[in-house]
């Protein structure tokens, strides 16, 4: 069970329309990368976690995820408020437009609808954990793929502070990647000789 | 552009984690962990100098929801981190002490500018869970 809170987990306030900065950004939405893949794999994952610790860190980075794509729904909704058609036009953003209108989809940056294939659940929690601690950097990266693209300080400051909690993610998905490896598939190490 | 070729002082190798697992980890202050998105002095890994944005509030209203914001956030770092070290008893504490603060926070918010969760609406008319500005929403 989810209850909502009437709050972003971290301030947004976009003054500058940038049509062009928001078809990029809204890969972390829709894309292989993105937020909403993040959340749903993680929380898809869960229940086949060998320990309470995998249920409670998949369940709360999970969650934590859900807010990122608020975070990142946001951003492309306050860039893109608004628009004339001749922005859009100029963004090249009429096929979007003339499929969903103003409304958010969730997409990659070349305009790729999202696939439930970004889950990747294999029911192996060290795979599943490897997994995601390939998700994270390549989230990160992408976080700075769009940092560098933009000198918009509105924009770089929910992207850095997002950036940031990959880094935080991908801290804890290690710690537990590497006591499952001991645990499941080095035992003898764990041995008192 | 290739930040590893160009530039190699601006990236910071990540370090391995079994050289982390100190019992005390090293905390930003609140308000430093919220603006930069990392509780975690050891594993906070910064790109091109970008990394350090001050959070300016426009409004009282903001303030406050910002209180609300950073306590929860340090929370939620915490207990991500006991989510791994669910023995640690001194970040157990920490978790109580910034818990209590979030509580406070949002208290103090809801008290002055409506509810937070639905639970917390009060008997006004119209309802107050349905009044914006909802959070999307673009807020001088």
């Amino acid at each position: 069970m989810w209850i909502y809170d009437k709050k972003l987990q971290y301030p947004i306030h976009i003054k500058n329309k940038d049509m062009r900065m928001a078809k990029f950004i809204i890969t972390q939405f829709g894309g292989a990368n993105g937020e909403l893949g993040a959340s749903l794999r993680y929380l898809t994952q869960r229940y086949t976690m060998p320990d309470d610790k995998g249920k409670a860190l998949l369940t709360d980075i999970g969650t934590e995820e859900l807010g990122h794509m608020e975070m990142i729904s946001t951003m492309v909704y306050q860039l893109t408020k608004d628009a004339s058609l001749d922005e859009i036009k100029a963004a090249g953003l009429e096929s979007n437009y003339t499929e969903h209108g103003m409304s958010l989809y969730p997409v990659d940056s070349n305009g790729v609808p999202f696939t439930v294939q970004y889950f990747a659940v294999t029911g192996d929690p060290v795979a599943d954990m490897a997994e995601n601690l390939s998700a994270e950097q390549k989230a990160r990266a992408t976080y700075e793929h769009l940092m560098n693209l933009t000198d918009d300080p509105d924009l770089l400051g929910p992207l850095s502070f997002l950036r940031q909690r990959e880094i935080v993610h991908y801290q804890r998905f290690k710690e537990l990647y590497d006591e499952y490896v001991k645990k499941y598939y080095q035992p003898d190490f764990n041995q008192q000789c | 552009m290739n930040i590893f070729q160009d530039n190699q002082n601006c990236f910071q190798p990540f370090v391995a984690a079994q050289n982390l697992q100190s019992i005390n980890p090293k905390l930003f202050d609140p308000q430093e962990a919220f603006m930069l998105g990392n509780l975690f002095k050891d594993i906070y890994m910064t790109y091109k100098g970008f990394s350090n944005y001050c959070i300016q509030p426009m409004s009282q209203r903001e303030q406050a929801l910002l209180e609300v914001q950073m306590y929860g956030f340090v929370a939620h770092e915490i207990n991500l981190y006991l989510d791994t070290h669910p023995n640690n008893k001194r970040m157990i504490e920490l978790y109580q002490k910034y818990a209590k603060k979030t509580k406070e926070a949002k208290e103090a918010f809801e008290n002055q500018y409506g509810p937070l969760t639905v639970l917390n609406s009060s008997n006004k008319i119209p309802f107050e869970w349905v009044q914006g500005p909802w959070p999307w929403e673009y807020q001088n």
